[in-house]
C-alpha cells in the first residue's frame, strides 16, 4: 500500500480578533498537530462531534485552507518519501527545502495549486448551497474543465455527459437548474462536478447528512461503485458513525482538533480503546429493540477550542482520568494491528 | 389495557399552494395510549410533523384541516374534540394538557429574549394563580414576622386581587404606580425561582447563570434542554417531540434521550415521538407508527415492527439502515409528489409486489395480529 496523503504536525488555527485594532487576541485551534496517512485506494473515515475540526482538516489537506504549520505530502514516490525522512533531521539543509518545495503541498502557491486541484476534489454537505442556482447543470459540471483548461466545446460536453451517466443521471438532465432536482439527485450533480476532472483523491464532507435514509443508501452505493470503477481514494468526513462504519476501511476519531484514535474500521468499532471513543461508539442508537446495553453517558460538553484543557484534552470529562492526564499530552501510539491511540492508559 | 389519551380519526389536511393542492394528510388514524411513547417514523415530507402540529391545532397557513377529529381525553374521561374548540380554550389546552418540543432549538427560541424570560412566559400564562398563591404565602410570612410595613400589606391586597381576577381594571392601574406595584417584583422572583427549578430538573449545570443567557450563548444541547423545560413547565399529559435530537451529536443525543426517559417516568406523561431515526425508535418507544406520503401504513409494537414488519414500505425502510458487512439496499424510485398523489395505495409504484388492485383502490387499515395494524392489500388478504 502506498500513501497518497501524509500529514506531518499539521496545524490550522483560526484567529480570534479583538480590541480596537482588531488584533489577534487568541486562536481557535481547529486542527492541532495532526499526523496521519491515507493510503491509495482506501476510504478513510473521519468522525467526531460537531466543532471537533474534522471539516477543517478535510479542507486543509486539499489546500482550500492554508495551514499554519506542518507538512502535507501528496502523491510522493516511495524513494522520495525515504529521502524526505532522511532529510527531516536537518531541516535547514538545501536538499530538504528543495524536496518540500516539490512535494509538500502546504508550500504550494497559485499556479501549482491550481494544477493540484485537478487531482483532489471535494463534495460538500448540502448540495442546495454548493450548487449555483443560476447555472445550468451542464455549466456546473463543465466548470472545472473550463477553469483547468482541460477541455472545451464538444469535448467538454462529451465528458460532462459521460460523468453524468456515471453518477446515474442522463443527458436529459443537462439543461436543467439545480432546483428542479430532488436532494439525492442534487448531491449526484455535486459528485459529478467533483469527478469530471478525473481526480485521484476526493474529500466527501458529510455527503449524506442532508438526505433521507432511503436516498442515503443509494448515494453510499454510488460512492462505492465509483471508487471501484475510477480507483478513487476517499476521505469520508461524517458525524454519522453507522454510515462511516459501513463505507470506510480505516477510521480516525477526532476530539477538539486532535486525532485520539485511528484504526481499521472493524477493529475500532469492536474494540475502541480511548475512553472518548468508547463513549462515542456506545452512544450510537442501535436499530434493534432487543438489544439493551449498559453504557457510559458522557457528562458535560465539549470545551472551547480557544482554550483547550492542558494535557490530554479529554481529561475533564474522562472517567478513567489519572494524575498524568492533566499534565502531559499523550502521543498517538501504535498498539499493534495498525491501531493507534492517544491515551496515557495504554502507554505503560 | 390502558385508555386512549389521544385519538386522531380520519384526519385530512391540505395545503393550498400556488402549484396546486398538496394532500399532506390523507385520512390519518392514530391512537396514543396513556403513559406510552409512540414513535412516528417516515421520510421527509411524509406528514409526520404536520400530524404533530395538527394535534395542537397549529397548522401553518396555507394548510387547512379539511375533516376529521382529534380527540383528547382529559381527566375524568372527559373527551373533547380539539378541532371544534374555540381559540381561547385551545390556548389553555396547549401547555396545560399538551405541549410540543420543536426540532431546531435555536429557531424555537426567540433570540432577543433571555432563556429565563421565555420560560417565565409559560408560567405567566398557565400557572399564574398558583404562583400568585406562592408569592402571597411569602408576603404573609413576612407580615407574620412583623417585618413588612404598610407596603407589604398592600402587596397582599394586590396579590389577592390577582388570584381572583388578574384582568381587573384596578390592578391595571396599581401596576403602573411606583411603590404600589412592588407585588410584581415579588411575583417575578417567584417565577424565577420556579424557572431555575425547572432548568435544574433538565440537568443544566448552574441554572442561575443560564437563566440570564441569550439563546446564542447556549450550545445545541443546552438550548434543547431549555426548550424541553418550556414544554414540561406545566406538566402536560401529552408531549409531542418533533425530532428533538436530529441536529445534535450522538453523545448529546444520548443525554437528551435519557433525560426524556427519566422525565417521562417522573411526570407520567405520554409522548408522541416524531423522528426518522430507527435507532432512536428502538431505544425509546413502545409502539411505532410508520407514515408514508400522508398515510399511516403500519402500527405495531416496537419489537413486532423490527422483527416482523409487514408493509413493504416498512420492510424497505428497515433494510435501508446501513449495517456493516451488508450491501446498502435502497428503496427504488422517489417519494411521490403529494400535489398529484398516485391513486390507490400511494406506495404502489415503488412496491416490489404491487398487484392490479393496488393501483385503483386505497387499502384499509386492518388488524392482522393483536395490536398490529397494516394498510396493504396483499398482507390483509
Amino acid at each position: 500500500m502506498s500513501a497518497i496523503i501524509e500529514t506531518v504536525a499539521l496545524k490550522k488555527y483560526y484567529p480570534v480578533l479583538g480590541g480596537i485594532f482588531r488584533r489577534r487576541v487568541a486562536d481557535v485551534k481547529a486542527v492541532d498537530n495532526v499526523n496521519f496517512t491515507v493510503y491509495r485506494g482506501e476510504c478513510f473515515g473521519l468522525v467526531g462531534e460537531s466543532g471537533c475540526g474534522k471539516t477543517t482538516l478535510g479542507k486543509t489537506i486539499i489546500r482550500l485552507l492554508q495551514p499554519n504549520a506542518g507538512h502535507i505530502y501528496f502523491d510522493v514516490p516511495e524513494d522520495v518519501q525515504e529521502e524526505i525522512k532522511k532529510e527531516q533531521g536537518n531541516p535547514k539543509s538545501e536538499a530538504y527545502g528543495r524536496l518540500l518545495r516539490k512535494y509538500d503541498i502546504a508550500t504550494f502557491r497559485k499556479g501549482k495549486l491550481q494544477q493540484l486541484r485537478r487531482k483532489m476534489q471535494i463534495v460538500y454537505q448540502d448540495p442546495t448551497t454548493s450548487l449555483n442556482p443560476r447555472m445550468l447543470v451542464k455549466d456546473i459540471i463543465a466548470e472545472p474543465l473550463n477553469v483547468q483548461g482541460i477541455a472545451k466545446g464538444s469535448e467538454a460536453r462529451r465528458r460532462v455527459v459521460e460523468v453524468l451517466e456515471k453518477v446515474g443521471l442522463t443527458e436529459r438532465h443537462l439543461y436543467r437548474y439545480p432546483h428542479e432536482f430532488s436532494g439525492g439527485q442534487r448531491q449526484r450533480i455535486a459528485v459529478a462536478r467533483a469527478l469530471v476532472s478525473n481526480p485521484e483523491f476526493v474529500v466527501l464532507d458529510e455527503p449524506t447528512s442532508s438526505v433521507d435514509v432511503s436516498v442515503r443508501a443509494q448515494l453510499l452505493n454510488l460512492f462505492q461503485d465509483l471508487q471501484k470503477d475510477l480507483h478513487l481514494t476517499y476521505l469520508f468526513v461524517s458525524h454519522d458513525l453507522s454510515v462511516v462504519e459501513c463505507i470506510s476501511d480505516r477510521v480516525a476519531v477526532m476530539y477538539l482538533g486532535k486525532i485520539v484514535e485511528l484504526a481499521p474500521t472493524m477493529e475500532l468499532y469492536n474494540r475502541p480503546m480511548h475512553p472518548y471513543a468508547v463513549a462515542l461508539f456506545a452512544s450510537i442508537p442501535i436499530p434493534d429493540p432487543t438489544v439493551k446495553r449498559e453504557r457510559v453517558v458522557l457528562a458535560g460538553e465539549v470545551p472551547s477550542p480557544i482554550n483547550p484543557p492542558a494535557g490530554c484534552r479529554f481529561h475533564p470529562r474522562c472517567s478513567k482520568v489519572m494524575q498524568i492526564c492533566s499534565k502531559q499530552e499523550p502521543k498517538l501510539m501504535d498498539i499493534g494491528n495498525g491501531h493507534f491511540v492517544a491515551c496515557h492508559l495504554y502507554t505503560q | 389495557m390502558a385508555k386512549n389519551l389521544l385519538e386522531i380519526r380520519d384526519l385530512q389536511l391540505k395545503f393550498y399552494t400556488y402549484e396546486g393542492i398538496v394532500e399532506a394528510l390523507d385520512s390519518v388514524d392514530l391512537d396514543l395510549k396513556e403513559g406510552e411513547t409512540l414513535g412516528l417514523v417516515g421520510e421527509t415530507g411524509c406528514g409526520k410533523s404536520v400530524t404533530g402540529l395538527s394535534t395542537l391545532v397549529l397548522v401553518p397557513s396555507p394548510g387547512r384541516i379539511e375533516s376529521g377529529h382529534v380527540i383528547l381525553t382529559k381527566e375524568e374521561d372527559k373527551k373533547i374534540d380539539l378541532l371544534k374548540q374555540k381559540d381561547e380554550t385551545l390556548m389553555k389546552i396547549r401547555g396545560d394538557d399538551m405541549s410540543m418540543i420543536f426540532q431546531d432549538p435555536r429557531s424555537a427560541l426567540n433570540p432577543v429574549y433571555t432563556v429565563g424570560n421565555q420560560i417565565a412566559e409559560v408560567f405567566m400564562h398557565h400557572r399564574l394563580k398558583e404562583l400568585c398563591q406562592k408569592a402571597l404565602d411569602e408576603v404573609n410570612k413576612s407580615i407574620a414576622s412583623r417585618k413588612g410595613g404598610i407596603l407589604t400589606r398592600f402587596e397582599r391586597k394586590a396579590l389577592n386581587k390577582m388570584i381572583k381576577n388578574p384582568k381587573s381594571i384596578s390592578l391595571k392601574i396599581i401596576s403602573r404606580i411606583p411603590l404600589l406595584n412592588r407585588y410584581k417584583r415579588r411575583l417575578k422572583k417567584e417565577v424565577k425561582k420556579e424557572s431555575v427549578r425547572m432548568l435544574r430538573e433538565m440537568r443544566i449545570a448552574d441554572p442561575e447563570r443560564v437563566i440570564d443567557m441569550y439563546p446564542h450563548e447556549l450550545s445545541g444541547g443546552m438550548a434543547q434542554r431549555a426548550v424541553i423545560a418550556m414544554g414540561l413547565a406545566c406538566n402536560p399529559q401529552l408531549l409531542i417531540a418533533d425530532e428533538p435530537t436530529t441536529n445534535l451529536d450522538v453523545t448529546v443525543q444520548l443525554q437528551i434521550l435519557n433525560l426524556i426517559r427519566e422525565l417521562k417516568q417522573q411526570y407520567g406523561s405520554s409522548i408522541l415521538y416524531i423522528t426518522h431515526d430507527m435507532g432512536v425508535i428502538a431505544e425509546l418507544c413502545q409502539r411505532v407508527a410508520v407514515m408514508y406520503a400522508g398515510n399511516v401504513v403500519e402500527v405495531a409494537d416496537v419489537l413486532e415492527i423490527f422483527k416482523n414488519p409487514l408493509h413493504p414500505y416498512t420492510k424497505a425502510l428497515l433494510e435501508s439502515i446501513p449495517r456493516p458487512g451488508k450491501e446498502f439496499k435502497s428503496i427504488e424510485g422517489t417519494v411521490p409528489s403529494l400535489i398529484n398523489p398516485p391513486a390507490g395505495c400511494r406506495f404502489h409504484d415503488r412496491c416490489p409486489n404491487a398487484i392490479e388492485v393496488c393501483k385503483a383502490v386505497k387499502p384499509k387499515m386492518m388488524e392482522v395480529k393483536k395490536g398490529h395494524y397494516v394498510q396493504c392489500h396483499i398482507v390483509s388478504k
